[in-house]
């Protein structure tokens, strides 16, 4: 075989190999997410079993955890739920105003305050808050417990880490999060009423009048639905984070920051198939 | 009087992320003897041990517990033989939400329907057998890690169990403490006749309490001795065991 030949003959082996690494990649890729789409099924139907055995046995629903969650994400929370919801509704309104007094239309700032509030910016930004906080503290708290074995010790005495780790968690972020969601909507609000007045002009009893005709049934429950789906999304996505954590700390990092990243993608697209949802 | 198996294995070949770690395990564990899982480091005792105790699913073989595969058990079956035995892990593994007496009183609210007055002189009965009776209040992080082996084997003991798996009892306890510990294990299982189960390559601790050993290696992944430790370290023809068995010839100095 010539020189060149030779030469041919192992560039041909070197594509080859390219092209094999490539499809093992691929391969590999898809051998992994398919297993990721199956745990997470399964993960999200033993949710929905624990929850529906919650709802027919109360007695059996760990409470005096789902209180102390209740205070660490509900009440802990909410001095940030206010100061942000606030600011929110303040940068709003000046960025509106500014905008609608070209158009002639200042007195609909408080609509586009309210609105924006109620039905987008305040379950979100109540979300990505919550994100930070519970969403991270639950992979952290779930997956410490693996590295300690306190997960092993739960499910070789028969228990189901689901109904004793998860379930209290959801049910109280689902039960502060729209409850959060309505005081950073009211903080908004009221930072938005500073700008109309202070900066407008316009009177506090006729704002407030226009509030209470634009917060419809509508558009507070579009607001409400989506606090409650995200509470589910955040809490349930921290937990699984959270088992997925194995041995040692820096795995625990890294299943705390998959939770507030994965959180908030979820929160993203759950809020757009919503508002899609109330819009068609 | 033959003693009835309570732990079988066959043809057990077990691992993780598709790496085999031991393969072809054949042995038995009868009832009221106190076994040891021993070997040198790595070579796959806790995994051993996390998949007979139903954490792990095996490559290949069976598990039998009282009789029953672990392996084949679907998940009721599974859950109800892993309320037959009691593990007591490495750390303890103690809920840090619950008190050491709520750690306890956790098995019985669940598996029983006794009256609370009977339920908390259980949880009280079993803390006195491990000389924990006045820390019942205390959170798992305000005891010591002794403490806490303890009052995991309390919790362990919570239901009675007639098998009993421990997971480096003497792990991290200095001599005295590892001394009390294997006295309580030996304590705990003449008075209830219960099977132990142990993963440990403390030598002094398996020289204090074994019956049977099984020695296993990480090279050849499978069990190279088997039997009495003492008969072992006089009579066993696997070098490498024998030098595990005498602490590779550094003995005190006296």
């Amino acid at each position: 075989m010539s020189n060149s030949q030779k030469k041919d003959k192992s560039i041909m082996k070197e594509e080859h190999r390219r092209v094999k690494n490539f499809l093992l990649h691929i391969g590999d890729f898809g051998c992994n997410f398919g297993k990721d789409c199956v745990n997470t099924l399964s993960f999200v139907g033993e949710v929905f079993i624990a929850l529906i055995y919650a709802v027919f046995h109360p007695r059996k629903v760990r409470w005096r955890e789902t209180f102390y969650y209740m205070d660490s994400c509900g009440s802990d929370a909410l001095p940030i739920v206010v100061v942000v919801g606030f600011l929110l509704g303040l940068v709003l309104a000046l960025q509106g105003a500014i905008q609608l007094t070209h158009l002639g239309a200042q007195d609909m700032v408080i609509n586009l305050v309210v609105l924006a509030l109620v039905k987008e910016l305040g379950p979100i930004m109540i979300a990505v808050v919550a994100t930070g906080r519970a969403g991270s503290a639950f992979a952290a708290e779930i997956g410490t417990m693996k590295v300690t074995e306190e997960v092993d010790a739960m499910v070789t005495m028969g228990f189901s880490p689901v109904r004793f780790l998860v379930i209290p968690k959801v049910i109280a972020l689902m039960i502060v999060l729209p409850l959060l969601t309505i005081f950073g909507d009211i903080a908004g609000i009221v930072g938005g009423m500073f700008v109309t007045y202070f900066k407008l002009g316009i009177s506090i009893p006729e704002t407030f009048h226009k509030i209470l005709e634009l917060i419809t049934f509508s558009a507070y429950m579009q607001g409400f639905l989506k606090s409650i789906v995200f509470a589910l999304l955040i809490a349930g996505v921290g937990c699984m984070r959270g088992f997925e954590a194995s041995g040692d700390a820096q795995s625990v990092g890294r299943s705390t920051t998959s939770a507030v990243v994965s959180g908030i993608f979820l929160i993203a697209i759950a809020n757009t198939i919503i508002t899609i949802f109330f819009t068609i | 009087m033959k003693k009835e198996t309570v732990v079988q294995i066959r043809d057990l070949t077990i691992g993780y992320n598709q790496r085999t770690v031991l393969k072809d395990l054949n042995f038995s564990v009868k009832a009221g003897e106190i076994f040891v899982i021993m070997g040198g480091s790595g070579c796959g005792k806790s995994s051993l041990l996390k998949n007979i105790i139903g954490l792990y699913k095996p490559f290949d073989g069976d598990i039998l517990l009282h009789g029953q595969s672990i392996v084949k058990a679907n998940l009721k079956e599974k859950n109800k033989l892993m309320r037959s035995f009691g593990v007591t892990y490495q750390d303890g593994a103690l809920f840090g939400t619950l008190t050491i007496g709520e750690n306890i009183l956790l098995l019985l609210d669940e598996y029983t329907t006794l009256s609370y007055k009977e339920k908390e002189k259980i949880v009280m009965e079993k803390l006195s057998q491990v000389g924990l009776a006045e820390f019942s209040n205390y959170m798992p992080h305000e005891i010591s890690g002794g403490m806490k082996k303890r009052a995991g084997l309390a919790r362990a003991m919570a239901l009675n169990p007639k098998l009993l798996f421990f997971d480096e009892p003497s792990a991290g306890l200095d001599p005295i403490s590892s001394a009390e510990l294997d006295r309580l294990i030996l304590k705990m299982g003449k008075k209830t006749g219960a099977t132990i189960v142990i993963v440990t390559h403390e030598l002094d601790s398996i020289f204090a309490i074994a019956d049977n050993v099984i020695v296993l290696d990480k090279e050849k992944k499978g069990i190279v001795a088997m039997g009495n430790p003492y008969d072992l370290q006089k009579h066993c023809k696997n070098k490498w065991v024998k030098r595990f068995l005498d602490r590779d010839g550094l003995t005190r100095k006296i």
